[in-house]
């Protein structure tokens, strides 16, 4: 590979543990993944709902109901929920995606109960207030129109209603949904953060005493066990060249997907490979290509996103926009050049080694453990998955690369899009 | 808190070793003592440019980063004005290999054409997405000329403008290297689970004998304090209305450093924090509010960021703002609030010390800034704020003589 004098040569053979965390139930029957690691004396809890966008009636729905648990219970204002976690170095927080929404509480050991306690009250008590909803609703339209100035923001969102027609992951959104959303929208949504399907993860100092806390502030939280609703599957992908004009763009941005099998199965270990050979890492082709040898960009990149119903393949960058259409045709050829040659013996090893450094990585420190156990479990996935992955990794040949890159990397099964001022 | 022990090689580079016996992981972070506010005025952003030739190969090895994957690592860097920042995490097995790579591009680079032809396109591209192809992303070219009249802080890193890169050529990589890639012009922090003599050890076998120079440093020209209140529009069609309220303040190293960066935290950290309460949610005139610091070795500045309401008028807000502005410095701050925020910044340096990375990264900043020690001294830094300092600092930095504002109007 390189053969500078005195250069150290360096190992792949890492010792990698995969750690998975305990199990606990509190008294009402919730599960709690818990790892006890790390050098500091802080906690991170998350609780997971199955309340995300795939859960959706309307556009903006699960964003504004994960974002209003914080504005209000029966106890406390929205003002006094901050302030009481506040008070305390707390970092409390909220999110969502396309499968989940998340409560997260930052916090040191020793203020652990009085956050927890905010956390129980918004569990049991949160109010959605009239009043904080429409403020609530006015900022996030002007959050959202500045995103939608922003040539990789329209990108992406095209991208998904390419890729999922007709399925709550891709249903067009406009500035104007936000006044169709109502206070009964968000209570109706509500009922998805039902504790009888939720997951939680504790991870950190995590002693005799931090699980009493959590079983003494949400385990004796009732709940009603409701049966699992069958997830909404199908969807109709708009496979093709699309593009969106933005006038005034200096830059296009360039996005591609494609829909692979979900996380998880047989082909999916190799994709992960696959991906970071072409726009995976630093030294990819696409980087190399379109950054490296031709300058047209700050940075071109490829991801695998897995989601309940379809894993994906997804490319994106962001290039001067008088080149776009070169830069799309690049994009393709080296998608074409995986399935016409086998990756090369020295390429592929420096693709292994990395993804086993980054993978050890990914392991390192309680918060990474406990994502890692999130990734799988929120998929059904057992341990395996990472044996498999390690293996995969190790193992897959080159001519079996090229194979998956045959069966996937197909024009006319994948989105293409651009938006900026010229195509 | 983190322990560690330093040494200064013959040729001046300073090593700091940290030991975390937690991770099997490790990072080498390498520090350079030489910023945006090191260029040449006619010729911006060459830090910056710079920054990325170091990754273009050497003598010995034509690709860095073909290197850095092959030993199961990641490699990234970026420039300030005042410093540039070099780090590789990676398995800590190959520690050997790491030390090689960096202390091979400390001794020379390949100094290809090919290469700097190229690293400048990439980063014009880079201009623009970051820069020219955002709403509102013009906003520290603007103010930053405005700001600062005779410092070399009135550029931003990615240069004052594209033409600035694009005069750059090899003699001129050539010379800054020689100038300010120096051992003595360094400090190299490793953290992992390795011992720290053998960290110096194999410091001296890879980088001790690299020759060190006379470091050809500008006197960089202190700004005058402002005397008069600076106002400027940016002509970008916006989608909401938003203004910058700039302040210069005291430098990095000030003790009053401390009180301001709390203050920033009491007034818009958060959503239990003054402006919010007061201007996000009861009287919902913003949207958004932010306030941070540059913190920069020569004074910095007290920013203040503001997104309009859909619909309200910029004076009116403004006018608002301003009242609770004067009854923080006519009535200060009350002793729960101190205390919130000084919780506050508890935990988050306690979050920033969970990774080998972070850690070795604050090691070196402090370490430029004058000596490794104070990254233990922040947390008692915080905690000696009084509210009597608070007040004092912030009727010292917000006053309209000392601001400098951006305006977005043209919605």
């Amino acid at each position: 590979m390189y053969n500078a004098a005195g250069i150290p040569q360096p190992t792949s053979d890492f010792k990698i543990k995969v750690r998975a965390p305990e199990k606990m139930l509190l008294s009402n029957g919730i599960p709690v993944h818990y790892i006890d690691a790390g050098t500091q004396d802080i906690i991170r809890l998350e609780i997971f709902f199955d309340a995300g966008i795939i859960r959706q009636q309307k556009p903006f729905q699960a964003l504004l109901t994960n974002m209003m648990l914080m504005e209000g219970t029966k106890n406390r204002s929205s003002a006094q929920i901050s302030e009481d976690v506040d008070f305390y170095g707390g970092y409390l927080s909220v999110d969502y995606a396309k499968d989940y929404s998340i409560i997260t509480l930052h916090i040191l050991n020793k203020y652990f109960d009085k956050a927890l306690e905010v956390v129980q009250d918004i569990l049991l008590n949160s109010v959605f207030p009239e009043g904080e909803l429409e403020t609530m609703i006015n900022n996030e339209r002007s959050a959202y129109a500045v995103d939608v100035e922003k040539v990789s923001y329209i990108a992406q969102r095209k991208l998904n209603e390419m890729m999922y027609g007709g399925h709550p992951y891709g249903v067009p959104s406009g500035i104007a949904d936000f006044a169709k959303i109502s206070r009964a929208d968000i209570v109706d949504f509500y009922k998805h953060y039902n504790l009888s399907s939720a997951t939680i993860t504790l991870a950190g100092n995590i002693k005799v005493r931090e699980l009493q806390l959590v079983d003494q502030y949400l385990g004796g939280i009732p709940f009603a066990q409701q049966p699992k609703t069958a997830l909404p599957r199908l969807y109709h992908p708009n496979y093709g060249s699309h593009f969106v004009p933005k006038v005034d763009a200096l830059q296009s941005a360039i996005k591609f997907g494609g829909h692979i099998p979900l996380k998880g199965s047989d082909d999916f270990f190799g994709l992960l490979l696959l991906n970071t050979v072409l726009g995976g890492y630093f030294g990819s082709r696409l980087m190399g290509n379109l950054r490296e040898d031709k300058g047209w960009t700050y940075g071109i990149s490829s991801h695998i996103e897995s989601a309940a119903i379809s894993s994906s393949f997804i490319v994106s960058t962001e290039v001067k926009g008088e080149i776009t259409q070169k830069a799309i045709d690049e994009i393709f050829s080296e998608m074409n050049k995986l399935t016409q040659e086998p990756v090369g013996s020295a390429e592929l090893d420096t693709v292994r080694t990395y993804m086993l450094g980054k993978f050890l990585k990914n392991l390192d420190g309680p918060f990474e453990l406990s994502d890692r156990f999130w990734g799988i479990h929120q998929f059904g996935l057992g341990y395996d998955y990472y044996d498999k992955y390690i293996a995969t990794i190790k193992g897959i040949s080159a001519d079996e690369l090229q194979i998956l890159a045959q069966k996937y990397f197909i024009k006319e099964k994948m989105v293409s899009l651009s938006v900026g001022a010229q195509q | 808190m983190i322990n560690y022990k330093e040494t200064t090689l013959s040729n001046g580079l300073k090593v700091i070793a940290h030991r975390d016996s937690s991770t099997p992981m490790a990072a080498i972070n390498i520090l350079y003592k030489v910023g945006a506010r090191d260029e040449d005025e006619k010729m911006t952003g060459f830090a910056h440019l710079f920054e990325h030739l170091m990754f273009g190969g050497t003598p010995e090895v034509p690709e860095f980063d073909v290197v850095v994957q092959n030993m199961g690592g990641e490699s990234n860097a970026f420039t300030t004005n005042d410093y540039t920042n070099y780090y590789i995490t990676f398995p800590k097995d190959n520690m050997e290999v790491a030390f090689w790579l960096e202390a091979d591009r400390m001794k020379g680079l390949a100094f290809t054409q090919k290469s700097l032809d190229n690293q400048k396109n990439v980063v014009i591209e880079e201009f623009k997405q970051r820069y020219l192809n955002q709403p509102y992303g013009d906003a520290w070219l603007k103010l930053r000329p405005v700001i600062y009249k005779v410092h070399p802080y009135r550029w931003a890193t990615i240069g004052e403008k594209i033409e600035h890169i694009e005069l750059a050529e090899l003699q001129d990589v050539k010379d800054f290297f020689y100038r300010f890639y120096l051992p003595n012009n360094a400090v190299l922090v490793f953290s992992g689970d390795v011992d720290e003599e053998v960290v110096f050890a194999m410091a001296d076998k890879y980088f001790g004998a690299i020759p060190s120079a006379a470091i050809n440093r500008r006197v960089y020209p202190q700004e005058p304090p402002q005397q008069e209140f600076r106002e400027i529009e940016s002509e970008l069609k916006v989608p909401v209305k938003s203004f910058y309220q700039v302040y210069p303040m005291q430098e990095r190293k000030h003790d009053d450093y401390y009180a301001a960066d709390l203050l920033t935290d009491v007034l818009a950290r958060g959503m239990s924090s003054r402006l919010y309460l007061k201007l996000v949610k009861e009287n919902p005139l913003f949207s958004e509010l932010s306030l941070y610091l540059t913190g920069s070795v020569d004074p910095g500045l007290f920013i203040v960021h503001a997104m309009l309401s859909d619909g309200i008028d910029m004076d009116a807000a403004k006018a608002e703002l301003q009242k609770e502005m004067d009854l923080l410095l006519r009535d200060g701050i009350s002793d729960n609030e101190l205390k919130k925020v000084v919780h506050k910044s508890e935990t988050s340096l306690v979050y920033s010390e969970m990774n080998v990375l972070n850690k070795a990264m604050s090691l070196a900043f402090f370490e430029m800034l004058g000596d490794a020690s104070g990254v233990n001294e922040q947390q008692s830094k915080f905690t000696a704020v009084t509210t009597a300092d608070v007040l004092r600092v912030a009727r010292g930095i917000i006053r309209k003589e000392n601001c400098t504002c951006l305006n977005y109007k043209n919605v």
